[in-house]
């Protein structure tokens, strides 16, 4: 019995507190791992917004079938078209339908005939959404033969490009913060960890041991810890990401596997690289201590 | 020669300690360090395992030249000394068996029947034979010490270096500790041993050094 209790009383002094470093890394990573998540999804949702983006292209009445054709051709050949969706087509007369349905006025009967043009509506890749690369978009597809106008929502196109670069500022500074709080609040862990076993490190010193070999099995520790660490994180995060799926369903579609599983592979790239380097540092530091500064 | 100091003076944070230090140990002896607390001892010692810088003069332990000893050398220069301590310097996280195989693995041993057999005949000459998975908080103060002693024997060093040994230790076990000394500088090894516990001197006669007023003075016996 005495010796049990002794022996948990030595545990609790000069012991290698495992247990919190671990939850350190843990919770660092998976604040930061949220974070991404998030950014993450942003990014996804503003891709889908752009992508619905549509340019719409009225051409000149009496446009021969010859001419329109030659159009078609252009305009399937353009660099800047997204592949995934084809140039469509829209006839006047399904224009008027479609605006008949819309406000309920039969117009055409109202004005004697339809003033709707024939058109074409093109979606374009998502690095073109720049406001000034769409203005020469659309000087370009103004200049093909057959076309009368282009039209697209240049308002709707400024907010989310200005939006987003705003965003995009706010997000990166935050991880920036997010990022160095991470580092010292696992380098203080470690630090603290390392600096119970100070009189270790000295010990090792005396018989002989070289650096490196004083190092080796602290670094795999701390290695080890980092890695343990931030798994536990992307564990976490998987369980909020599945919750939060089953509350608004639409969310998988902002998800994509192979983003996920670069975001936890760089979560634990994060745990082990932040904590074998302040455990290196940390574990140097002592190795050049001398026997003064320990009692310091 | 396995010690040679010459014209060195001893400092420790800045204060000079021992001056003009001057002396020869040769293969096989047995030397006493006696002065008071505070008079230099541990510093001379740790001057020679290079803990303490040398600021002046020429020290060479064990054909390493200590006076102008690089750091990545330093290890190496104490895998040839075995160094005994006052407060002992195990390593608390570890058992008896797990702190002597250290040793052996620093030095790039890695035939692990090698390590245990070795492990065991040191335990034996310590008189610590079964203490192989203790931990060192359920030992005494003399079997700590016994097995810091066998920690410094177990590379088979050409010197050991015993900075009061026995000086956390009630008479009786320090007997049996410097009888241990003696018994191990009969096989060969060569022993310097700082202590202030005169009648050691008459017990086992041997050459003494002694420090006194900043000076190292050689004591012959009667």
């Amino acid at each position: 019995m005495m010796q049990k209790n002794q022996r948990q009383f030595q545990s609790n002094i000069g012991s290698y507190p495992h247990t919190s470093i671990v939850l350190s890394i843990t919770a660092a990573n998976f604040v930061i791992g949220i974070f991404l998540l998030l950014v993450m999804h942003a990014q996804e949702l503003t891709a889908l917004v752009r992508a619905n983006l549509e340019i719409h292209i009225y051409l000149q009445r009496n446009i021969s079938e010859n001419d329109k054709q030659h159009l078609t051709n252009s305009l399937s050949q353009l660099k800047f078209i997204d592949p995934q969706s084809k140039p469509k087509f829209i006839s006047k007369e399904v224009a008027a339908q479609e605006l008949i349905r819309q406000t309920g006025e039969q117009f055409i009967d109202f004005l004697g005939e339809n003033p709707l043009r024939d058109a074409f509506v093109i979606n374009i890749k998502e690095e073109f959404y720049k406001t000034d690369k769409l203005k020469v978009i659309a000087t370009q597809l103004a200049s093909l033969q057959g076309v009368f106008e282009v039209n697209y929502q240049e308002s709707l196109i400024d907010q989310i490009n200005a939006n987003i670069q705003q965003l995009t500022l706010m997000v990166s500074v935050f991880i920036l913060i997010l990022l160095l709080t991470v580092v010292i609040l696992i380098n203080s862990a470690i630090k603290i960890a390392l600096f119970s076993q100070r009189f270790l490190i000295r010990s090792m010193q005396l018989v002989g041991a070289t650096a490196f070999f004083i190092k080796k099995p602290f670094l795999l520790r701390a290695a080890t810890q980092g890695f343990i660490g931030a798994l536990f994180a992307c564990s976490l995060l998987l369980l909020v990401l599945t919750y939060s799926n089953l509350q608004i369903e639409e969310l998988a579609l902002l998800q994509d596997l192979g983003t996920l599983i670069l975001l936890f592979i760089l979560l634990i790239i994060i745990g082990i690289g932040v904590s074998l380097c302040s455990a290196y540092l940390a574990v140097s530091r002592y190795l050049k201590f001398s026997t003064e500064e320990f009692y310091e | 020669m396995i010690i040679s100091v010459k014209n060195t003076d001893i400092c420790h944070a800045k204060k000079l300690v021992l001056k003009n230090v001057n002396f020869e140990i040769e293969a096989g002896e047995f030397v006493y360090l006696a002065g008071k607390t505070g008079s230099g001892k541990s510093s001379l010692l740790r001057t020679l395992y290079a803990d303490l810088p040398v600021f002046k003069g020429k020290i060479e332990v064990a054909n390493y030249d200590v006076s102008s000893i690089s750091d990545k050398e330093i290890p190496f220069l104490r895998r040839k000394i075995g160094i005994v301590f006052q407060d002992f310097q195990l390593f608390t996280d570890r058992n008896v068996a797990e702190n002597l195989a250290f040793v052996m693995e620093a030095v790039g041993q890695k035939d692990q029947q090698k390590i245990q057999n070795r492990i065991e005949k040191v335990l034996f000459q310590v008189g610590l034979e079964n203490m192989q998975n203790k931990m060192p908080y359920e030992l005494s103060g003399g079997e700590q010490q016994r097995v810091a002693i066998a920690r410094a024997m177990i590379n088979e060093p050409v010197l050991i270096l015993a900075d009061e040994p026995t000086g956390n230790l009630d008479s009786e076990v320090a007997n049996s500790i410097l009888e241990l000394f003696w018994e191990l500088n009969r096989t060969g090894t060569t022993i310097f041993m700082a202590t202030h516990q005169h009648l050691f001197f008459e017990k086992y006669p041997a050459k003494i050094f002694f420090c006194e007023e900043k000076e190292l003075k050689f004591v012959k016996l009667v």
